[in-house]
Formats: structure tokens, C-alpha cells, sequence
């Protein structure tokens, strides 16, 4: 089915015609425009808007932390990143959906504080109702076997859900979950179109804005290929994949 | 009186000069309404296509023009981007010009007490399926202006970069004969692959075209900048001409 991505990108346009009329002032803009280019694989973009929102905006300040760990817009580090976590331990609370959120993100990754997969847990199930990414969380414990036993049903419901929702890693984690039982992905269109919905946007981004990072991404992206692919298209896009890599490689981090 | 063809090229071919932006000449031609070839188009395209008698009782005729872009976007195109601004600046206007240019005829048709339909010439597919329910691109080649290319487009010897709109009246036009073989160069000899190997996001290949891949592809890249579409499968060496 097309309609995902269809809507995807409606909301996509929406917004980018939004920000294009009123650049970000306040930090919870400046948070939100974040989010916006963080979707678009704009991660160096998405990083200055939530360093100016990160010491108003806890959601800035989850996602800078995120961002400098997995180096997305920045190279890694792991000190600053940390640091960012316990300040933002601090400044959140229990009784507001998102605080809890990344709360459980906290716990269950072991960011800025000693790992408590349990407690991850109830924090998840706290906010999941509101926030389609505690659902994915959810369903990574049905998958990776956290505190439960490794549950395709339950990690199905779970990632489903969030997928239904917007959370877009959901669908490849139901894909991994599939491989690991040695089944097939039951809807390959959408499988496929999830694939290429991604492809799009990390292409434009590195036209967009040039650099290693994204350029490397890209290389990355084509070196995976689509599930399932032709013979040919595999071909094609190891040769892409290279051509991208050798071009990445020119360009300053 | 002047022919009826006659009539409806002078029109398409001024409003097409008249526009602000540049095209090349225009390709007109007809096809006969009740041609065989419109009652295989269901199976062939894999879903129900309005059959020229569904867009108009007693129709006669399907008018068919092809206003191909000019040489200044084919080369745009041509550069290794995969957004070209130019290329969706002209998606969005020729869809207009092709919609007057179909109202403007079915106008001038009334005058002389003939009736027409037309169907526009974007924004009419399923969004489930993702597939349309008149095939301009069917009706081009059974009006004889073009062959259909690997890349799933209309190829005419103008080539394949243009838009295609249509009319259907209830008056007889001869219809335009068919070329004796495609204008393609892979149908030709097998040798040209340009419009599969260019496609980025490998929705086009020589075994077949996978709609939903390249509308989800193109969803993705057209985000940032409110694009239309994508112009690579048109930039081969069939964009500006049909072999």
C-alpha cells in the first residue's frame, strides 16, 4: 500500500512549507524544526537547532545527546554525550508522557545512569499511548529478549502499532524480527516502499547539504540494497555504493 | 469548412506558442474511438481503464497531443542531480497548459455541435493502487504518435520528455497510422539501458516498473523542496528524440 509514505510526505511538505514562512524563534521551535530535519536525514541541521533549544527544551536535550552518541551531524563522543544524559535525568520527571519517554531510554540503553531494563519498562508503558516510539521500544523487548522471553507475537503487536503510528524504524525491526524466524516479510510492497521512502530522503539530504557524513550514508544505504532485489539492481547499487564511498572520501567531514 | 484536424492543431499549436515557457512543436494525432486495442488495455495495464465510449456515449474520435520540453531542460536533466527545479517547474505548468488546451478544444467543439470529454492530465489515479483510470499514454500510441520505451513512457520522435493530454469527441477524424516499430532502443536491439541503470531507487529495471518503489522513492526526495517527480528516466538519449 502507498498510503505511508503518501502521508509521510504530505505531513513532510506541510512542514517544510511552514518553516520556510516562519524560521524557528522560541526553543520549542527550534526543537520542533529539529525534529523536522532530523526526519530528513538532516542530522548537522537538526544538531544546531536543538544545541540553541537544549537548555529550555528537554526533547532538544535528549536529542543532542542522541545525536553526539551515535555521531549523527557530529563525530562521536561519548564523554559529552553522557553528560548531556545525567543533565537531562535531572531536569525530567515521571508524570509527564514525554519525560518519561526519555526516561525509559535512559534505563533501558544505560545513558547516563546505570541500566534498569524493568523500570525502562513501566516508564514505556506509562507513555506509550501518547508516544509511538515507547511502542517500538516495547517491541524491541519482544525482539531482543529484555525481561521477557523473545515473543514474535508480542514484538509484532508492539512494532505494528508504531509503525501504524509514524515511528518508521518499526517497520525494519519487524523485518529483522521476520529473518530471525526465517519467514518471509508478510506485505513486501510496504517493505519495499519503506526502503525506498528512506532512500529518498538520505539522497536529497546529501545533495542538499554535502559532506562525509551524509555521503557515507548514502554509500551505506545503497551497499544494503532493498530486500529481496533483482540481480541487477543488486549490481547497480554496489556500483553506486562505491561510486558514493569514493566521492564521500573527497569531501570534509 | 476547414477540416476538423486542421482546426484543432492551429489551436493546440498557438496556445502552445502563446505560452510564456519555451516549448518544442507539438505532436498531435487521433485515434479511432472504438479501436480494438482499447478493449485490451484493462489486462494489459492490470486495471480498469475508461474505455473511450465510458468517457462519452457515441464517441468517435480520441484527440491525442504531446507538447515535448525544449532542449534547455533535456540538457538540465541531463547533469547528475536528482533534483532539477526546472524539470518540476514545468511538470506543474504544462499540466495547466494541457488542461486549457482540452477545455479550449471541447469549447471550440460545442460550436459546431460536437460534443467532447476529457480527463485531466494529472491527479486522476488511485492513490491505493496508484494507477489511473485513462491511459493518455495507451491512447497516444493507439493515435500513432509514439511507441511506448523501457522506461515505461511514451516515446515519440520528439522523444519521451513531454506531457500528454487528450480529448475525446463525438465526431470522425481519421486516425493517424501507427510507426512500424519503436521508437525504443532497447526494443530496437536490445543495446540501450540508459532509463533502468539511471533510476535511482531501482523501480525501474529491464524485467518490469515498480510503481510503488518509485512513488515512495519520490515521496522521500521531493520532501525539502515541494518537488514533482523525477526527471531520470526521461534524460536518456530518448529525451529529445525517438530512434
Amino acid at each position: 500500500m502507498s498510503c505511508y509514505t503518501d502521508n509521510e510526505h504530505k505531513k513532510g511538505i506541510n512542514a517544510t512549507l511552514y518553516w520556510q514562512a516562519n524560521p524557528p524563534k522560541t526553543a520549542v521551535e527550534f526543537f520542533l524544526y529539529g525534529e523536522y530535519c532530523y526526519r530528513l536525514y538532516d542530522f548537522r541541521e537538526a544538531l544546531t537547532a536543538y544545541k540553541y533549544a537544549a537548555e529550555d527544551e528537554v526533547g532538544a536535550l535528549f536529542q543532542l545527546a542522541y545525536c553526539v552518541l551515535h555521531g549523527y551531524g557530529t563525530p562521536v563522543n561519548k564523554e559529552n554525550a553522557t553528560k548531556y544524559f545525567k543533565l537531562l535525568l535531572e531536569k525530567t520527571n515521571e508524570k509527564e508522557a514525554r519525560h518519561c519517554y526519555y526516561r525509559g531510554m535512559c534505563f533501558c540503553y544505560g545513558y547516563g545512569t546505570i541500566k534498569d531494563e524493568e523500570h525502562a519498562w513501566s516508564l514505556f508503558a506509562t507513555c506509550s499511548e501518547k508516544i509511538e516510539s515507547a511502542l517500538y521500544e516495547q517491541g524491541l523487548f519482544f525482539l531482543e529478549g529484555k525481561i521477557f522471553a523473545k515473543d514474535i507475537a508480542n514484538a509484532v503487536f508492539y512494532l505494528r502499532k508504531a509503525y501504524d503510528l509514524g515511528e518508521e524504524r518499526a517497520i525494519f525491526a519487524m523485518e529483522k524480527l521476520f529473518s530471525i524466524y526465517e519467514k518471509p516479510y508478510p506485505d513486501h510492497i510496504e517493505l519495499t516502499q519503506a526502503y525506498a521512502w528512506r532512500l529518498g530522503r538520505i539522497l536529497r539530504a546529501a545533495e542538499k547539504s554535502p559532506c562525509r557524513e551524509y555521503y557515507l550514508r548514502l554509500s551505506a544505504c545503497y551497499r544494503h540494497g532493498f530486500p529481496n532485489d533483482s540481480q541487477d539492481n543488486k549490481k547497480k547499487f554496489l556500483r553506486l555504493a562505491d561510486k558514493y564511498q569514493k566521492f564521500a572520501e573527497t569531501l570534509p567531514l | 469548412m476547414e477540416e476538423l484536424s486542421s482546426i484543432i492543431e492551429k489551436m493546440i499549436c498557438t496556445e502552445v506558442a502563446a505560452n510564456p515557457l519555451e516549448y518544442r512543436e507539438p505532436i498531435i494525432g487521433y485515434a479511432d474511438a472504438n479501436d480494438p486495442l482499447y478493449n485490451t488495455l484493462d489486462e494489459k495495464i492490470g486495471a480498469k481503464q475508461f474505455h473511450p465510449q465510458e468517457m462519452l456515449p457515441d464517441a468517435k474520435t480520441v484527440i491525442v497531443y504531446f507538447i515535448p520540453f525544449p532542449e534547455t531542460l533535456i540538457r538540465a536533466i541531463r547533469q547528475d542531480q536528482h533534483t532539477v527545479p526546472i524539470w518540476s517547474q514545468y511538470y506543474d505548468a504544462t499540466n495547466k497548459l494541457l488542461d486549457k488546451i482540452g477545455k479550449n478544444i471541447i469549447k471550440k467543439m460545442a460550436t459546431f455541435n460536437i460534443k467532447g470529454a476529457m480527463d485531466p492530465p494529472t491527479e486522476n489515479f488511485d492513490l491505493i493502487s496508484l494507477t489511473g483510470h485513462w491511459a493518455h499514454k495507451a491512447s497516444a500510441v493507439i493515435a500513432g504518435i509514439g511507441t511506448f520505451g523501457l522506461n515505461h513512457l511514451l516515446i515519440t520522435r520528439l522523444g519521451s520528455a513531454g506531457r500528454l493530454g487528450s480529448v475525446v469527441i463525438n465526431a470522425k477524424i481519421p486516425p493517424t497510422s501507427r510507426p512500424v516499430s519503436s521508437y525504443c532502443l532497447y526494443y530496437k536491439n536490445g543495446k540501450c539501458r540508459v532509463c533502468a541503470e539511471k533510476c535511482p531507487s531501482g523501480a525501474l529495471t529491464t524485467e518490469r516498473f515498480d510503481r510503488f518503489r518509485c512513488n515512495a522513492y519520490l515521496d522521500g526526495k521531493n520532501i525539502r523542496d515541494d518537488q514533482q517527480g523525477c526527471p531520470l528516466c526521461s534524460s536518456g538519449p530518448c529525451a529529445d528524440k525517438g530512434f
